[in-house]
């Protein structure tokens, strides 16, 4: 009893003491704003340029319907280091900034090119930064630009991207993942070179700062997504068309749902007609083996999906017909899958289908010796692609609705 | 034996003038006290009872007439006479014989009669209250859709009919106890000989025993003389109360020792559990799986009630990364403006809450619409209107009153929202660190605590479920 | 009062939490590649504890350590060794909450003052104290259903963001068994199997040499299980290069839980976890010491406890000065100076000295 009573007073001193000095980590919602945009860029003055995407909450609230004004505002600030330039930030901006919830971090070009490991330590260290945010580079305009692009929806160009690219994903495959972790792995692992996501702008972004561009139709200036943006070590060294990577990701794996538009079987220059296959479940992998010094590598790709249109008419009420387009598709996808092997391989010379990380995953003792330089060998790599696709399905229409004809 | 004592006649504390001495002594001129006299067979008697305490109608019909004892012509002794009225014609009421004048006044406190006999040393105590009290009415607190709707009322004596009703069975034992050196108030302990634990049993008679209160009027007094002290500061309630007889009995059943006090229609049981303040007894009366899911609701409700404003402060003033974008931004939107920090803002609405509902329950039955109008209308919709209170701030503080109202055992509920108030504090200092340490000390209680002897949570060892396998 | 024996599952539960507590996000050193192998090849040797602790306890009717300490020592030396544990448990629950209050730190908080914290926190440890063992083995069995249901749910919600990519255990045993063997007799079997000596203090409430030996066997299994599931969670979520690199891999682990954008960021159920569960190991060590004293210095039951505890959060701050110095003592020095001798050559001689001293039948 006599303890109870020692450590209930203690325990009111405690509460005291701390209601009277306290609250040390609080930072008030009034108080501070959120960030949802980052952007790296090399800068005028110092080292790194940054700018951040702060959200004015009270226009987003379609409640309370704010004054009209933008929902978002930019903030730049030069610093020799990420760090600093976050924390100069006040010196433009009146609130404290919460960046746990940036869903986009978008590198300049320039910067990705000098090598970007001398700055995403402090991304990767900081607690508040999300380990699924999306890391992605920006081509061919100044990073800060992509987040000046407003259009009617998207409130905020981080929220938009962030969307954007998901979706992009997920219903076509040709954007790699490129969450922060995934930097992280692709920087760690072997056998494997970094991928990031790329976007570009089309359209003027000098007009799309305005909210003006918020009232048009035609939006003044988007985001769109270009592909992918291939590393060497930590450097950038050239960027990878949206077909490409989408054949990249279908051999690593990362590809569910996509669409090809294979070219009808007689093809006529001037129109051709092409057959549109849709996979819902794709999946593929791979077997690594050295041959001396050649890899030779195999690459199983398969698929489920259904007819979405096709411009012959190819008739499926038949097994011949599904046969016919499975093989159609098949060759396509072979063919596709090689070429692009082979221009990467001459293009870059990087491993970025991760056929090293397999065999060092796989094959630890055997990897150790090419671990070294493996990307040497990579270009040397034999590949060859076997496909095996399942139709299960015409949709609606067992064959194109056209007149069989009556006569002979 | 008989001559010596007519000898002593001036003497004799039983003379009918010395009683009525007495009486005069010990009630002083008290205006419901009826001393008459009548005639027992041949002799003078004295009738003694308080007509506020006794059902007079009742009296005249079946103590006067009897006691004259007309068809006996013969005369016979005193004790002969005695003997008459109590093994014949008084035999089927309760009665009982004293010699002492001391218990005689007692009993006539407690609603008796007392026949004496001019100087006869026995005096005949009747049993002719009255039972002017509530009928059998639907309880008032726990009310329940299906099952019987029977409750207890102020009367001890209905109480013990309405669980004895219950039981058929030998094994059931009242016990009677007096409580209170003024009030002398009649505790009855019930349990059912056997299955009840002796350990416990004897730890809530010595605690009846051996208490020094003055008066008692509500089992609550009780409720806290049997709540275990021994094990620090507690604010979890370990004594149950029910108006319903089922909930008893159905207590009862599983090694409970119910507690009656005589005018309260709140019955005890102890020892009490944790679970047993989130079980309905209309859960049984269910199909199992309808009641284990409103149990689960209903300790979902109490964690809710404890710590949801508590996490609203952590979240949004100390970890925005715990909430997704989207609604931090609307919430980030809505607290634009307001001129308090979270945690003031959710003290302000709890306490208005708590006041509020102090004034519900005080005012008026008449006026009480008045109050949630006000409550609601005016401090809810005006609050968010002037930008004083924040939107989600007032759906935060409602969801934890409603939350707080689960609790089938009124007490419970209003104990626990001390918790609350430590948590939102712990909260608003040092965030989820300091929530997460509330939740600590409050298991740390919860554990802690016995309830005679039993702990009061267990998760892997049921106490009640032991010896009935 | 009813002297209500713990039962045994409250005794499981409290041994199972006490021997997962910390070492779910700080037991096995990521030093190797393949961790989790560490764990289930550290139980085997751990299992040899419960037969030097069973035996102990049966040879002399189930006494207490401290008892058995001083009927196998004399009373002088007997009494110095009781000290020298009461100190070691006292010092072990300082580095627990250390290890905690880096964690809350590293996660929770960033500007809030450690003493505070650490004030806080030891007084509730001391309050849970006082309540004696049942209590604090009733507080642990719900503390281990709240820490599994934690697990489950972080497990399901992994999977569910398709974080867990089993290829990412590969390549498998790529340094040999060697390391791997060599961690688990470094540290896994010191820390958190070989503390479980705690637990002979308390052997008399507790149910004797049949009981201890049975319970702590389960409780061994259950934690090398545990552990070894969280360690695979780790490396299939983290990859094995990024566990190494992470100070608190189940906290990044965590991190990657995103469910269509509105569950994000469980890292802070897994603050919780180590919030309970150090606060129960504490409670543990700190009773056994408050025990030792009151043993030695014939104090009231429940005296030392409040100022012991305090001592522990003063110790917990003034350990170490940084977390690289914590974690270099906690995985070197404290186990070549303090658990080998504590754990293993003590008990041992003490086995030996009692079988010496009271044979078979002389025993009384």
């Amino acid at each position: 009893m006599r303890f109870m009573r020692i450590a209930g007073v203690i325990m009111l001193c405690c509460s005291l003491t701390i209601a009277c000095t306290g609250c040390w980590d609080q930072t008030e919602l009034n108080r501070s704003s959120l960030v949802t945009g980052m952007a790296l860029e090399p800068g005028d003055h110092m080292k790194y340029k940054v700018t951040f995407e702060v959200v004015n909450a009270l226009e987003t609230d379609p409640n309370k319907g704010g004054k009209g004004g933008t929902p978002t505002a930019v903030f730049s600030k030069e610093g020799n280091s990420i760090a600093e330039a976050t924390q100069k930030i006040n010196e433009n901006l009146e609130r404290m900034i919460l960046i746990s919830h940036i869903r986009v971090i978008i590198i300049d070009e320039r910067l990705a090119r000098k090598g970007i490991n001398q700055f995403i330590d402090v991304l990767q260290r900081n607690r508040y930064i999300r380990e699924d945010v999306l890391v992605l580079v920006g081509k061919g305009s100044k990073a800060s630009d992509f987040l000046k692009t407003v259009y009617a929806r998207g409130q905020y160009a981080g929220y938009k991207i962030q969307l954007q690219v998901e979706t992009y994903r997920k219903v076509y495959g040709g954007i790699p993942r490129s969450h922060l972790y995934d930097v992280a792995q692709a920087l760690l692992t072997e056998g494997r070179v970094l991928l990031l996501g790329a976007i570009s702008i089309t359209g003027d972004v000098e007009k799309s700062e305005s909210l003006d561009a918020i009232k048009t139709v035609y939006p003044a200036a988007v985001v769109r997504m270009a592909g992918a943006a291939v590393f060497r070590g930590d450097k950038l060294i050239g960027f990878l068309s949206n077909e490409h990577t989408r054949m990249v990701m279908l051999a690593s794996d990362y590809v569910n749902n996509t669409l090809f538009a294979i070219p009808g079987p007689d093809v006529n220059p001037s129109n051709p007609g092409a057959i549109a296959v849709q996979f819902y479940h794709m999946h593929s992998h791979m077997h690594v083996k050295m041959d001396g010094n050649t890899p030779k590598v195999r690459v199983v790709v398969e698929g489920d999906g259904k007819i979405t249109s096709i411009d012959e008419n190819i008739k499926l009420s038949t097994i011949q017909g599904f046969e016919k387009v499975e093989a159609m598709t098949r060759d396509y996808v072979n063919e596709q899958m090689l070429k692009t092997v082979s221009y990467v391989q001459k293009k870059f010379g990087v491993d970025v289908f991760g056929f090293g990380q397999h065999y060092y995953r796989y094959h630890f003792r055997k990897f150790k010796p090419f671990a070294q330089n493996w990307d040497s060998y990579f270009v040397k790599a034999e590949v060859k692609v076997d496909s095996n696709f399942t139709l299960r399905r015409p949709d609606l229409k067992t064959q194109k609705v056209m007149k069989d004809g009556i006569g002979p | 034996m008989n001559t010596e004592n007519q000898n002593a006649i001036g003497e004799d504390p039983y003379g009918l003038e010395n009683v009525k001495k007495q009486f005069d002594q010990v009630f002083g001129n008290t205006a419901d006290l009826a001393v008459v006299s009548v005639n027992v067979g041949q002799y003078k008697g004295l009738l003694c009872y308080l007509t506020t305490m006794t059902n007079t109608d009742f009296i005249i019909d079946h103590v006067l007439n009897d006691l004259a004892l007309s068809e006996q012509k013969e005369p016979m002794g005193k004790e002969e006479t005695f003997h008459l009225l109590e093994t014949i014609h008084y035999a089927v009421l309760k009665h009982e014989t004293l010699q002492s004048m001391d218990t005689v006044m007692d009993k006539i406190v407690l609603g008796k009669a007392a026949i004496f006999i001019d100087g006869f040393q026995k005096v005949l105590v009747l049993e002719v209250r009255t039972l002017n009290s509530r009928s059998i009415e639907e309880p008032s607190t726990q009310n329940v859709v299906r099952g019987p709707k029977e409750g207890f009322t102020e009367s001890a004596d209905t109480n013990m009919s309405l669980i004895r009703r219950r039981f058929n069975n030998v094994n059931l034992r009242f016990e009677r106890f007096e409580l209170g050196y003024k009030t002398h108030t009649a505790v009855y302990i019930a349990y059912l000989n056997g299955d009840v634990d002796e350990h416990i049993l004897k730890q809530v008679r010595d605690k009846l025993n051996n208490s020094h209160i003055d008066s008692l009027f509500d089992s609550a007094k009780i409720e806290e003389l049997l709540h275990s002290k021994n094990k620090g500061v507690i604010l979890f309630p370990t004594v149950y109360n029910s108006e319903r007889p089922d909930a008893i009995c159905s207590h009862m059943i599983n090694r409970r020792i119910a507690v009656l006090v005589d005018g309260s229609p709140f019955v005890l049981i102890v020892p009490s559990l944790f679970s047993d303040f989130f079980k309905s007894p209309e859960d049984e009366y269910q199909w199992s799986l309808i009641g284990a899911f409103a149990r689960c609701l209903r300790y979902f409700a109490f964690i809710l009630s404890l710590i949801v404003p508590a996490l609203y402060i952590a979240v949004t003033s100390y970890h925005q990364e715990l909430v997704p974008t989207i609604l931090l931004t609307s919430i980030a939107a809505q607290r634009e403006g307001i001129p308090f920090p979270a945690s003031i803002e959710i003290l302000l609405m709890e306490i208005t809450f708590e006041i509020l509902r102090e004034a519900g329950t005080r005012m008026p039955r008449l006026v009480g619409p008045t109050i949630s109008i006000v409550g609601a209308l005016v401090l809810g919709e005006a609050a968010v209107q002037a930008g004083v209170v924040s939107n989600i701030n007032v759906i935060v503080v409602s969801m934890t009153a409603i939350s707080g109202f689960v609790a089938p055992i009124y007490t419970f509920g209003s104990k626990v929202r001390f918790f609350r108030f430590g948590m939102i504090i712990m909260a608003s200092v040092i965030g989820l660190y300091g929530l997460v340490l509330g939740c600590c000390l409050l298991m740390v209680q919860l554990t802690r605590i016995e309830s005679f002897g039993v702990p009061y949570v267990s998760l892997f060892s049921r106490w009640d479920k032991r010896r009935t396998t | 009062m009813v002297p209500s024996k713990t039962n045994a599952v409250d005794m499981f539960a409290m041994q199972l939490v006490f021997l997962l507590s910390t070492s779910i996000i700080f037991g096995t050193p990521s030093v190797v590649p393949d961790s989790w192998l560490v764990g289930i090849i550290a139980f085997f040797p751990a299992c040899l504890f419960i037969v030097i602790y069973g035996a102990m306890l049966s040879s002399q009717k189930n006494l207490g350590l401290y008892p058995l300490l001083e009927k196998a020592w004399g009373k002088v030396v007997g009494r110095g060794f009781v000290l020298i544990y009461a100190t070691y448990f006292l010092y072990i629950a300082a580095r627990n909450i250390r290890d905690m209050i880096e964690l809350i730190m590293s996660a929770l908080l960033r500007m809030s003052p450690v003493p505070v914290l650490t004030t806080l926190f030891v007084l509730i440890i001391a309050y849970a104290t006082l309540g004696g063992i049942q209590a604090i083995a009733r507080f642990a069995s719900l503390v281990l259903c709240i820490v599994l249901a934690m697990l489950f749910m972080l497990a399901v919600l992994l999977m569910f963001s398709s974080s867990i990519i089993l290829e990412q255990m590969l390549p498998f045993l790529s340094k040999g068994i060697g390391p791997v063997v060599q961690s688990a007799f470094q540290h896994s079997i010191w820390f958190p199997y070989g503390e479980i000596i705690v637990f002979l203090v308390f052997q008399q409430e507790l149910g004797g040499a049949k009981g201890f030996r049975r319970v702590t066997l389960y409780a061994f299994l259950s934690a090398c299980f545990i552990l070894s599931i969280t360690d695979l969670i780790q490396v299939w979520t983290l990859g094995i290069e990024g566990k190494k690199y992470s100070s608190f891999a189940l906290l990044d682990a965590a991190r990657l839980i995103n469910i269509a954008n509105i569950i994000t960021r469980m890292d802070a159920v897994i603050a919780l976890i180590i919030i309970f569960g150090t606060l129960l190991k504490c409670s543990v060590f700190l009773f056994a010491c408050a025990e030792g004293l009151t043993h030695i210095f014939k104090g009231q039951q429940g005296k030392y406890n409040f100022p012991l505890a305090l001592l522990a959060g003063a110790f917990s701050i003034l350990v170490t000065r940084n977390s690289a110095e914590h974690m270099i003592e906690g995985l070197k020095y404290v186990i070549y100076t303090l658990h080998i001798p504590l754990q293993l050559v003590v008990p041992l001689l003490t086995l030996l000295l009692l079988r010496i001293r009271y044979r078979k039948g002389e025993s009384t």
